[in-house]
Order: structure tokens, then C-alpha cells, then sequence
């Protein structure tokens, strides 16, 4: 029996390695972070997607587009189960998910309208509901009535967003860049594009 | 010699009818379809990168390929014949003669969110708690008067409705916006508004595998998903006052006023058939879309 070739062998270790890669090799996606109330922010990972409370001490670390200010939040508890793949199953962590925020003169319970994305089994606790210091995006500028053609809206405003109302709540901040501005990120969206896709297969 | 024959035979052999006067036709102009919109007149086609077909009641063409890939599912098309798509965090327009791109300023949202075009000049998409608008110089971005995704817009009157996360349906009325009980917390995937008292919703099911049909009737929503498959979801709906339809895996169901009934099931459609994704109406047709690359059509 005569010994293969080295040309021979890589070929063969290569053949086998295509071959037995897509059994150990497992695809991986986590979808991005959802939109989430004032005073929060997005986050996600293999468990799932949530908001999480955004406070802060000053406006710059808030990014841009957003004011830190007196912002109530409300959470409620979720026993979250890490997700992914483990040669172990985790226990679940215990997560305060936002289930609503609104100005803090507004007294919201956080029990007014339906919650953000959630994950994780929530507990059947009451929310829990803070006044602090947020990040509270700035708010956009307000549609002009339809008649006639529109013209282009204002820039960004620097001064304080007004009081709003859970219903009326300024936009959210960028999910989970913490403190940029809004741009367009690219990755994402081919990302987006990808699970677009493979969700509609 | 005999071969040759059968397979000339074979090839000039006519589609088997389908039940309810439907026809269906492969439509290589576009493959993988992603949107369908129609004006009184025409039905225009869209893939994922943004290759657009038009129906003008007979025949398809294509509009001319753009250098650049507009990325996205949905489009709208003005009366006068403006075709506007999603393309990633912006805008492109057909204008007739070539195509346009409009960025979106401070915007902030997914992919797979309605577009509409009541005309040239006034087009609207929606995102994270914003709503775009065609301006005299581009498109603007303004609140939706809520922070949540929004994936649904529709003129209803005079009025703008958003729709999306958490059950929710938003009215604009006289530039105050208000929260309409939809009396469901499930995502609002589309709005569908024929008339001011008839306008449908498609959101999420208690499941995956479910949808849900909401029908406003000028005072409430009401849940309207009688016959509706309970294990296989809505793709979409669309159509017109007199010819309401839901298509999906399951084929295609038309509304009787009172319930969902088949009209056509995927048996009914055969070797090669698609799960249907898409369906719209011009003044003289019903056009469904799948996303295998063919379209449905049916006089109306």
C-alpha cells in the first residue's frame, strides 16, 4: 500500500473538512435592538429583544439627539433564559425589563398601554416605576397639515423636548448605540436583510 | 420525431383553467417578488433588490435597472405612475423618465414598512416612531406621535393612520394624534383602507403560525378573521370594496361580509404552485403575487 501524495492528502483533508464542517458548524443571528420608550434604550442578544432603563447624569452622555432629564421608567422583573447555543443549559437570569416610561408629572404606572418588546418569562409582580435622570430623545418636528406641497422640516432642535405623554412620546434613540447619533448603519441593515430573508425561506 | 412532438404539444398547451375565472402566469421579468402595489390602472411588481415590472391591464414590461440596489419589499405607485420603493434607509423613485434616490434624514427603522402614494407629491413611509413625507425638496422626517416601530400607513379620509408594536393603530386628526382601541397588543403588519368606514388591519396572532384580521367600520375595530386557517398564517390583503381577499400557503380567501371562504387553495393551483404573498386591485383586475414568480389574475 503505497503512502498518498502530500498534494493528494491536502485534498482529502479538505474534501473532509467541507464535509464535516456543516455538522459542527452552527449558523448564528441575533436580531437587532428594538425601538424602545423615552428613557430607555435596545438591547438584544441570543435571548431575545428588550428595552432597558437609559439613565445618566449629563446630556453628552446621551449622544446627539438626546436630553438627560427628570424621566420616570417603569420595569418589571423577567427570569431570561441566555439563549444560544450551550454545551449546558443555563440557568435563567433574573433582567428589570421596561414595560413603559412617561414624564414624571404624568404618574404613568407602566401598566397604561401594551409594553416594548419583552423576553423572558415575566414575573406577575406589579411594574416597579422610578423617577430619575434619563436620556429622553429629542422630539421630532411635528407633521404639517396635507394641504398644499410641504416644505422641508426645521433642522433638530437644541432646546428641551416639551412634555409629552405616553401617546405622544418622542421618538426613541437610536437602538443600543447609547450615545450616537442616528445614522445609517449599514451592517445592520445587511444583517436585517439577511434574517429578512431567511425568516420568509 | 415523435418526442418532438409531444413536447411542441406540451409547450403551446394552455394553463389549466382555474375555479373563479383566475389565470395564473409565470413572470420572468422579476424573480423572487417581494411587493405588488396597484393604481386604477397598472400593478407594479418588486424584488428584494429592487427590480420593478409593470401590468398595464395586458401585457408586463420592466422599468429600466437601477445602478444601485434599492434593498426592501415594499413599493407604492402614484396614479400618475411615480414608483416609489423602500431601499434600505431611504427612498427611490421611478419618475417616469429615471430613477431618484431620496435619503431620509434622523431616520431610524426596519425594512418590510408600507409605503403609500396618494399622488407624486404627497408619499409617506414609516419607522421607529417617525413617519417620512414627501417634501418640495426630498422627503422629511416627522413624529408618528409614538416612539414604537411602525411597519403600517394608510389615508383614511383626510386622516393619516399609522399602525405597528403592541397593537397599535394611531390616527391624525387636525395634527393631534390619538391611539385607536384595537383591542389586541399584537403587531399591526398593514393597513388596508378601501373607504373611511372600511379600512382593515393585519397584525400578528396569538401564535407564530396565526394572523389576525381587524376591520374598522367607522366606529371600532373589530376582529374579522371567521374562517380564517387557524394554523397558517396571512400573507397579506388587499383588493377592493367588492372583492376583499387573503392569500397566503393556504391559497387565496375572499371575504363574503361575514367570513373568510376560499376562492382558490393551493391544491387548486398545482404542481409548481408558491405560497402567495401579495394581492392588489386595479379598476379591472384582482392580481396576486407568490414568491416563486408567478402572478394571479382575475377580472373583476
Amino acid at each position: 500500500m503505497s503512502t498518498p501524495s502530500p498534494r493528494l492528502s491536502a485534498i482529502l483533508v479538505t474534501l473532509g473538512a467541507a464535509l464535516l464542517l456543516p455538522t459542527i458548524v452552527r449558523a448564528d443571528a441575533i436580531s437587532g435592538p428594538p425601538a424602545c420608550p423615552p428613557g430607555s434604550r435596545g438591547r438584544s442578544s441570543h435571548a431575545g429583544q428588550w428595552c432597558e432603563p437609559w439613565t445618566c447624569t449629563a446630556d453628552d452622555t446621551c449622544g446627539a439627539a438626546a436630553k438627560c432629564r427628570p424621566w420616570r421608567v417603569c420595569t418589571k422583573a423577567s427570569d431570561v433564559e441566555p439563549g444560544g447555543m450551550r454545551a449546558e443549559p443555563a440557568p435563567p437570569m433574573r433582567m428589570q425589563l421596561v414595560v413603559g416610561t412617561c414624564d414624571p408629572a404624568l404618574g404613568c404606572r407602566g401598566d397604561e398601554e401594551p409594553p416594548p418588546l419583552l423576553v423572558g418569562k415575566l414575573l406577575a409582580d406589579a411594574p416597579q416605576c422610578r423617577d430619575d435622570r434619563h436620556c429622553v430623545a429629542d422630539d421630532l418636528p411635528a407633521l404639517p397639515p396635507r394641504t398644499g406641497d410641504v416644505a422641508a422640516p426645521p433642522p433638530p432642535s437644541p432646546s428641551p423636548p416639551a412634555t409629552t405623554t405616553t401617546g405622544a412620546a418622542p421618538a426613541a434613540p437610536p437602538p443600543g448605540c447609547g450615545c450616537t447619533s442616528t445614522t445609517n448603519n449599514f451592517a445592520s441593515l445587511a444583517l436585517l436583510a439577511l434574517l429578512l430573508r431567511r425568516r420568509r425561506a | 420525431m415523435i418526442l418532438a412532438t409531444l413536447t411542441l404539444l406540451a409547450a403551446v398547451q394552455p394553463q389549466p383553467a382555474l375555479p373563479n375565472g383566475w389565470s395564473l402566469t409565470p413572470l420572468t421579468l422579476v424573480n423572487a417578488p417581494e411587493g405588488l402595489a396597484c393604481t386604477a390602472t397598472h400593478a407594479y411588481v418588486r424584488n428584494w433588490s429592487g427590480d420593478v415590472a409593470v401590468w398595464d391591464g395586458a401585457l408586463w414590461s420592466s422599468l429600466p435597472r437601477q445602478t444601485e440596489s434599492a434593498y426592501g419589499r415594499t413599493l407604492a405607485a402614484s396614479p400618475d405612475g411615480h414608483v416609489f420603493l423602500e431601499a434600505g434607509a431611504g427612498i427611490r423613485e421611478w419618475d417616469g423618465a429615471t430613477w431618484r434616490a431620496h435619503s431620509l434624514d434622523r431616520w431610524d427603522g426596519d425594512v418590510d414598512a408600507q409605503l403609500i402614494a396618494p399622488s407624486a407629491t404627497e408619499v409617506y413611509y414609516v419607522g421607529n416612531g417617525r413617519i417620512a413625507r414627501r417634501t418640495t425638496t426630498g422627503f422629511g422626517t416627522y413624529s408618528a406621535g409614538t416612539w414604537r416601530a411602525l411597519t403600517a400607513v394608510a389615508l383614511v379620509g383626510d386622516d393619516l393612520w399609522v399602525g405597528g408594536q403592541g397593537g397599535t393603530i394611531l390616527q391624525l386628526h387636525q395634527s393631534t394624534w390619538t391611539r385607536l382601541d384595537t383591542q389586541i397588543d399584537r403587531w399591526i403588519r398593514r393597513i388596508l383602507a378601501l373607504a373611511p368606514n372600511d379600512v382593515w388591519a393585519l397584525a400578528d396572532g396569538e401564535t407564530y403560525n396565526r394572523s389576525t384580521v381587524l376591520h374598522w367600520t367607522g366606529r371600532s375595530w373589530l376582529r374579522s378573521d371567521q374562517g380564517l386557517p387557524e394554523d397558517i398564517s396571512v400573507s397579506g390583503i388587499g383588493g377592493a370594496v367588492d372583492a376583499l381577499y387573503a392569500v397566503g400557503d393556504f391559497g387565496l380567501m375572499r371575504w363574503s361580509g361575514t367570513t373568510w371562504q376560499p376562492e382558490l387553495t393551493s391544491a387548486d393551483l398545482g404542481e409548481g404552485y408558491h405560497a402567495l404573498d401579495e394581492v392588489c386591485a386595479t379598476d379591472r383586475h384582482i392580481l396576486v403575487t407568490d414568491r416563486g414568480g408567478h402572478v394571479l389574475t382575475r377580472a373583476r
